[in-house]
């Protein structure tokens, strides 16, 4: 997810830079020292999150707010607590008080992950991506898809029925094309439709009749998204 | 040597990211953020803009707080306070004056923080 940090504190908005780099889901793409310079990135709609300071010169994160009718979602970091509940009028995800602890941030961007697939499903009817073989290209309907296994400079899709589609792509490049559905990359070779997973035990997730490996820094946060399929 | 207001980077360690890299970029940045604050926080005094007093002092806090200065930190909540509530200008140049006479021991140790990691 592309996030932007809007903070006229050089030091927050290093620090979140450098939390940011640590989660692999996440990617900084501007820094802004204040609101009216962050307005054309956010008006592109390149944006999936933004860290939003209130108390800033010239426009404060609450007139950014009123700026937009829709926005991505939105963090609010700030230390005036009466922004937290003025924040949440809002809609925004969460909020962080300065200086930022891991912990309170690691939860966040859990939050963001969580309600950013709640938004795919209630929105996903039917959707399908074209991906590149040998002799051209061809569609492929997300909902068959099972998981992504890469090789290098290919990967294999594997689709229900225990069908098989080899595709000239990198798991990385797959990832962003299937980044606005309900998958998500839970290992440095595997990318699961989070919809057919079964149950995971340990480290491995179990999908149908397969069995494929999560990686540590994908477990946690695999975990949580999976109980709240599972709940709603 | 011993600081009477001692730096202390396990929260950039522990929070930020541990390794000599981050702690090197952290101070820089650090070093930078204090001397805009000193700048800015004079010129508010000088013109007894108590909104801008109370502003600059707000917005140093954080970067106090990663670098474990709790001295200077409650020199600046007076000020904050001072300006935000009381509008006490005789209170904000004392402590102001106060943290003015710290600030090159803490570019000192932030300077050599950065040296010794570098």
């Amino acid at each position: 997810m592309k996030c932007i940090v809007i903070d006229d504190d050089k030091l927050t908005r290093r620090a979140l830079s450098k939390l940011i780099e640590q989660r692999p889901d996440f990617k900084l793409i501007g820094e802004f020292p204040d609101a009216e310079s962050a307005i054309p990135e956010i008006k592109n709609g390149n944006v999936d999150l933004i860290f939003l300071d209130m108390v800033m010169p010239k426009m404060s994160g609450i007139e950014l707010l009123n700026h937009f009718e829709t926005l991505p979602q939105i963090i609010i970091v700030s230390d005036y607590k009466e922004y937290a509940v003025e924040g949440f009028n809002y809609n925004v995800t969460d909020y962080l008080t300065k200086p930022i602890t891991k912990d309170r941030f690691s939860n966040a961007m859990d939050k963001v992950l969580e309600r950013n697939l709640f938004e795919q499903v209630k929105n996903e009817s039917y959707h399908s991506i074209a991906v590149k073989q040998r002799s051209g290209y061809i569609n492929i309907s997300t909902d068959e898809i099972l998981y992504v296994e890469g090789f290098g400079d290919y990967v294999n899709v594997h689709l229900q029925e225990g069908r098989k589609v080899t595709v000239l792509s990198t798991i990385k490049a797959m990832e962003e094309q299937l980044m606005d559905y309900s998958f998500m990359r839970i290992h440095r070779s595997y990318i699961a439709n989070l919809k057919k997973i079964d149950r995971i035990v340990e480290n491995d997730v179990y999908i149908m009749d397969r069995t494929i490996p999560v990686s540590r820094t994908y477990r946690s946060t695999l975990m949580k998204l999976f109980k709240e399929k599972k709940l709603s | 040597m011993s600081y009477k207001h001692p730096i202390d980077t396990s929260f950039i360690s522990t929070q930020i990211g541990d390794s000599p890299e981050i702690l090197v970029e952290m101070s820089e940045v650090f070093l930078e953020v204090l001397k805009e604050y000193q700048g800015s926080i004079q010129q508010a005094i000088a013109v007894e803009d108590f909104s801008a007093i109370h502003l600059h002092a707000h917005k140093i806090k954080p970067s106090l707080s990663m670098f474990g200065l709790s001295g200077i930190l409650e020199m600046i909540l007076i000020i904050e306070k001072a300006a935000h509530f009381d509008q006490d200008l005789v209170k904000i140049i004392e402590y102001a004056e106060k943290i003015e006479k710290e600030l090159p021991l803490i570019y000192h140790q932030v300077s050599e923080i950065i040296e010794a990691n570098n």
